[in-house]
């Protein structure tokens, strides 16, 4: 697409400042430069309990877990809906949601496909995520699986729906993969939208939702 | 910079309620900068790999600048080179007033720094901050007093208040708690993100491999302001880039655990290029403005280091000094020990902030990236005291008390003439005034009196 400026003269202006070299401080010296990173690591991972570390740190975001089998995840989904006296759904695009959708639209409730009007009016979203984080507890949202950036953002109630096979051990585990091309918009969630800018008090529900809720999807039986 | 240090210090020295906000505030978070940093293996070792791969990215910013800007225009993105700040503000309300004038927000301390919100309202665009805390200040019209808090210096009821009277509250029906505050601003806010035309963000980081830009954010805010409006614009710092995804995975982790210790921050958003076919939302367009305004000053001289910092506040929270005073006091939109160094290396004035400094090196200490701002507030200082009058005070000083002759005839002399002497002027006016004992030890000691 465009570009406006002076690309040459602005390259130009910083390579000509560390061409004479970089300063080195003689007080508290300086590690030697190096472009590769140390692994991160966490010392509440459990790598042998993905899941268990997960649960533990999703839980201490503020989002609400529960494990279940495959074959109840649509009713697990109704019961949260019911339990927020929602009437009004709006779901991603991920096939693997077409399930609950169903059981939710056979319980009454409506059912529609994400666009900003209807997340805007919607009473709950339902999106699937490409992964869980055990590290941070964190859900993985990619635009260009879901279909949209904003249908678990929008509504005051965020139900995601994550197979347990889908959860990696760290942040890294996610973003190193990206430098083969990452999705135009990919989100690490931890939990509800959160501020703590009225004294310092912490309040859920800010611009995003207040609940989020974490279906995981266990092996079948 | 309005009134003096000395000014703004003492009137937020003497409001004991600002102190006692800040001083609880920064409390918690440097108990949670903590317990953040207890959740990772050798924090340190962390840290300290954190200032050698930032030393690296410095080395290389130019080459990582052009891979990072051929990415966003293969991607379908645009660009914009801006060596000042005026650059930055005229493309960016170029954009917004071609795309309809009404902007949404997310916090942009890059985007203060360059004045963009005078500029785009003074172009008849609708700006309006999506941040809670930023939003408050913007609709009391003053300036953030924390990186992460801006609005610490206000309590629930001066909240209300300025709700109530620029943001149409009723003072009877709005409760002045957190949740009903929160409330509030969610939905006086949502239909802002719904009818905006562009999303003005910064970025907390930008990965040269892959042309992306990193937001971290906690309120919602960045991302809906990055995925309803058309178009989305991205203030972008030249500093903040980061090679690849293995670095940025480094600094994230430490960023979030740094500033507020949490794993991750509740979201951390990344955008790559507008949005793509198939997608129900996202922006059309996506302008990123790499914004120098004086960094590239500073990037092999004796302050390049400071362009490491990522903006966490952990300096500002453990400083024996703004824990007194809180931001506002230093004058500009960046402060505490970052500030004091930051703001005479990019703006005019605020030379004498180094001054307000124990140096104590706590800061130094709570610095992800390890950046060695004790020293960095020195060589201020010591820049500062190269104009010749202070050069000759501090030789005639040094010529002095090299001798026991020289030391008391000038002592005797202070002790006679203590308030007269424009040295001595010069050195009380920041300081407790100097108060020579009547009979110096050295007299004592030889009649015995010890």
């Amino acid at each position: 697409m465009t570009e406006t400026g002076d690309r040459g003269a602005f390259l130009a202006n910083a390579r000509a400042r560390l061409g004479g070299g970089i300063h080195r401080n003689p007080v508290h010296v300086p590690p030697q430069a190096t472009a590769v990173p140390p692994e991160v690591r966490f010392t509440a991972l459990d790598r042998d309990d993905l899941v268990g570390s997960f649960v533990a740190m999703a839980s201490g975001v503020d989002a609400v877990v529960a494990r279940v089998r495959p074959d109840d995840v649509g009713q697990e989904v109704v019961g949260l809906a019911r339990s927020y006296g929602v009437a009004s759904v709006v779901r991603s695009a991920e096939a693997d949601l077409d399930r609950v959708a169903i059981a939710l639209v056979e319980a009454g409730l409506a059912v529609d496909p994400y666009d900003p009007a209807v997340g805007a009016a919607a009473d709950l979203g339902l999106t699937g995520a490409v992964a869980g984080i055990a590290a941070t507890g964190s859900l993985v949202l990619d635009a260009s699986v879901a279909g949209s950036r904003a249908a678990g953002l929008l509504p005051p109630v965020h139900v995601c729906v994550l197979p347990e096979d889908r959860i990696v051990a760290t942040p890294a585990d996610v973003l190193h993969p990206l430098s083969v091309g990452p999705p135009s918009s990919l989100v690490l969630v931890g939990g509800p939208s959160r501020t703590g800018d009225v004294e310092q008090i912490l309040t859920l529900g800010v611009h995003g939702p207040r609940h989020v809720h974490v279906v995981l999807v266990g092996p079948p039986a | 910079m309005e009134g003096t240090l000395r000014g703004r210090t003492a009137a937020a020295v003497a409001d004991t309620e600002l102190h006692g906000r800040v001083t609880a505030a920064v409390d918690r978070f440097v108990a949670k900068r903590t317990e953040g940093l207890a959740g990772l293996e050798d924090a340190d070792g962390l840290r300290r790999a954190a200032r050698a791969v930032k030393a690296d990215v410095l080395a290389r910013l130019p080459d990582l600048l052009e891979q990072f800007a051929d990415r966003v225009l293969a991607d379908g993105g645009h660009v914009c080179w801006a060596p000042t700040a005026a650059d930055a503000s005229r493309y960016v309300t170029d954009v917004a007033a071609a795309a309809g004038g009404r902007v949404v927000k997310s916090k942009s301390m890059a985007a203060e720094e360059i004045g963009l919100n005078d500029t785009l309202a003074a172009a008849g665009c609708e700006v309006v901050e999506t941040d809670l805390g930023e939003w408050v200040i913007q609709l009391a019209g003053e300036t953030p007093s924390h990186i992460i808090i801006p609005a610490l210096h206000r309590d629930r009821h001066t909240i209300k208040d300025v709700l109530v009277a620029e943001a149409g509250a009723d003072p009877a029906e709005l409760e002045a708690s957190p949740e009903a505050i929160t409330r509030f601003a969610r939905a006086a806010l949502r239909p802002r993100f719904l009818d905006a035309d562009v999303g003005v963000t910064g970025a907390n980081f930008a990965v040269a491999e892959t042309g992306s830009i990193v937001l971290v954010t906690n309120e919602g805010n960045g991302r809906l302001a990055t995925s309803l409006p058309r178009v989305h614009v991205v203030v972008l710092g030249m500093e903040r880039l980061v090679a690849d995804w293995a670095q940025l995975d480094l600094m994230i982790n430490l960023l979030a655990r740094s500033a507020s210790g949490q794993p991750l921050s509740s979201y951390t958003s990344i955008t790559t290029g507008p949005r793509r076919p198939g997608e129900a939302d996202g922006p059309d367009e996506l302008h990123v403005v790499i914004l120098d305004n004086g960094r590239s000053d500073l990037l092999a001289g004796e302050f390049h280091e400071m362009l490491g910092c990522i903006r966490c506040g952990a300096c500002l929270n453990v400083c024996p000094v703004f824990r007194q005073t809180g931001g506002h006091a230093y004058g500009w939109v960046y402060s505490g020990p970052m500030g004091a160094v930051l703001t005479p290396l990019l703006a005019e004035g605020g030379g004498d902030l180094s001054d307000a400094s124990t140096l104590c090196g706590a800061c130094m200490d709570a610095c992800p990236v390890q950046i060695p701002l004790q020293d960095l507030l020195l060589a201020l200082r010591r820049d500062r005291e190269k104009g010749v009058g202070g050069r000759a005070a501090w030789a005639a000083w040094a010529t002095a008390w090299s001798s026991p002759r020289g030391y008391r005839t000038s002592t005797a002399a202070g002790r006679w003439g203590a308030g007269l002497s424009p040295l001595a002027r010069r050195w009380s006016a920041d300081r407790t005034p100097l108060q020579p004992v009547r009979r110096p030890f050295h007299t004592r000691w030889k009649a015995g009196d010890v």
